[in-house]
């Protein structure tokens, strides 16, 4: 549930607004009307013009409110970049293979060991996924951590 | 019918927008008629300022909508900002 956008006191305020200057201009309407001369009918024009000045403020206060909550809840809801610097540790690039295929085999370069994707011997390690075959056709082993050998999801990692 | 019920808002703006428009024209027509100043007045009160407050109010009506909607794609952000947490 969330909260509205214009509070009780907000209509209120322009709703009252909007009432008296409504009622403003229907009085000075009518003291016009009943009035012979140009010089007393200024006098309820005036009021009139009065009266079109409030229901203008009421109608700038109204939007001014509704401004001022969308963009409170602006600031609330969409995250900002925080003040506080945090420095990047470790950047590493990670293979779009080896992410699509979480138990693919994978290896780097001169290691020894194939591993599962998700091994911790493999973590943080430029390797790429490759066939079991391939792996073995360039004199790795399996690894005796996460054991890509066994059925997955059987590993010692 | 459903879109004018979800856009009551846009709806009442327009027709206020005609109906302000509406009584400037009535109350030009009602001061170009009149022999006598004491006789126009009355026009531009009732035609001039009736027609001004409802065009202001119209436009207050449409900016609210532009504000309502704001608020609801608010709300939707944030739903999909807790389903996410």
């Amino acid at each position: 549930m969330t909260a509205s956008l214009w509070g009780t006191r907000t209509r209120l305020v322009a709703g009252a607004g909007w009432a008296v200057g409504g009622l403003i201009v229907v009085l000075a309407w009518w003291g016009v009307s009943g009035e012979a001369t140009v010089g007393h009918q200024f006098h309820w024009l005036a009021l009139g013009a009065v009266g079109v000045l409030v229901c203008l403020a009421a109608g700038a206060a109204w939007l001014f409110a509704g401004m001022r909550a969308v963009g409170r809840r602006i600031r609330a809801v969409v995250p900002v970049p925080s003040d506080v610097r945090r420095p990047v540790r470790e950047l590493r690039v990670v293979s779009e293979a080896a992410a699509v295929a979480a138990d693919a085999l994978v290896a780097a370069p001169g290691m020894r060991y194939f591993h599962r994707s998700s091994c911790t011997l493999a973590r943080g390690k430029a390797v790429r996924p490759a066939e079991r075959a391939e792996h073995l056709r360039e004199g790795r082993a399996a690894c005796g951590v996460c054991r890509p050998e066994g059925p997955a999801g059987v590993s010692a990692a | 019918m459903q879109w004018a019920r979800s856009q009551w808002d846009r709806v009442g703006a327009v027709v206020l927008f005609v109906a302000g428009a509406l009584a400037v024209l009535l109350g030009w027509l009602g001061v170009s008629r009149s022999a006598y100043s004491a006789e126009s007045l009355p026009y531009i009160v009732s035609g001039g300022f009736f027609g001004l407050l409802a065009v202001a109010a119209g436009g207050v009506l449409w900016l609210s909508a532009d504000l309502r909607d704001e608020w609801r794609k608010l709300d939707s952000i944030e739903q999909a900002w807790r389903e996410q947490q």
